[in-house]
């Protein structure tokens, strides 16, 4: 009855060794699955925020025919045409910020370009150039 | 004599443990494929937005180079028709459209879209400016060729 009991021990030992083996591996591949689509889901939100954002900064340029300073009234601009985004996607200062857009211009007579890049460190997250003609 | 009431269930732990991974990995499948839709939607709402801007930005060379052609045709007129018949000379090898006072253009957004742009152009106006924007829309290239095969009640 012993020999019974020690046969069903070593068996009841074995399978949990098994089922953890098996779960540990299943468990590593979920997990990393999981963690692709955090970064999937993170980094179509951004997108989305920055394509928003860098439209409507144009969009307001645009109202007021190619003038930066108009940005002051809806953004906090700070020197050098740069405006701070927090975490998510709201404008703030320069201390909360998690992401930067540097708004860089050039013209050519009567056309004005901007150069809209927004940038997290050092990791460029969305760029893009507007046109715009100018009345003479 | 004591009798030990503990009981060992054998396989009770590899269906805990298939019943634990089947709920894991359904879970995981359906965020990632969910995630990746996602992805995906913002993906083309971005190339959408994107096609909009680079014809938005090449309509805007256009108007600078038309704005430059008006500014050049204006010098040295003294009546409308002229101006206007200076307009059209310059405009000769250009695939602008001009008439009655009003300039054309197209810009291909995509295959479907385009955008459509028409300027008034100006002779002798109160803030002496030489075009006014009309039209600044997305139009869709091919027509709509509605299913009539059903017999509807009308």
């Amino acid at each position: 009855m012993v020999r019974a009991k020690k046969s069903k021990t070593t068996l009841f030992l074995m399978e949990l060794i098994l089922v953890i083996l098996i779960f540990s591996i299943a468990s590593a591949i979920c997990m990393q699955l999981f963690a692709k689509s955090s970064t999937l889901t993170r980094d179509s939100n951004r997108l989305d925020n920055s394509a928003t954002i860098s439209s409507n900064i144009f969009e307001i340029i645009k109202s007021n025919n190619g003038d930066l300073d108009i940005l002051k009234k809806e953004y906090q601009l700070y020197d050098d045409n740069i405006i701070y985004f927090d975490d998510d996607f709201d404008n703030c200062n320069k201390e909360n910020a998690v992401y930067k857009m540097i708004i860089t211009t050039s013209s050519v007579k009567h056309l004005n370009t901007y150069n809209l890049n927004i940038v997290k460190g050092k990791d460029k997250i969305y760029s893009t150039e507007y046109k715009l003609a100018i009345k003479y | 004599m004591e009798k030990n009431n503990f009981k060992i269930n054998i396989g009770l732990t590899s269906f805990l443990m298939v019943f634990i991974v089947l709920c894991l990995v359904t879970f995981s499948v359906l965020s990632l494929v969910s995630a990746k839709n996602q992805y995906e939607s913002s993906q083309k709402s971005l190339n959408h937005q994107e096609g909009y801007f680079q014809a938005n930005n090449e309509a805007n060379v256009i108007l600078d180079n038309i704005d430059t052609i008006l500014h050049k045709s204006i010098i040295n007129t003294n009546s409308k028709e002229t101006y206007y018949n200076n307009v059209i000379n310059e405009l000769t090898d250009k695939n602008y459209i001009f008439n009655k006072g009003q300039l054309e253009y197209v810009v291909k957004i995509s295959k479907k879209q385009n955008l459509h742009v028409i300027l008034d152009v100006l002779y002798d106006s109160s803030d002496h400016s030489l075009y006014n924007i009309k039209k600044w829309e997305v139009e869709n290239s091919n027509k709509w060729n509605p299913n009539n095969d059903l017999n509807l009640l009308q």
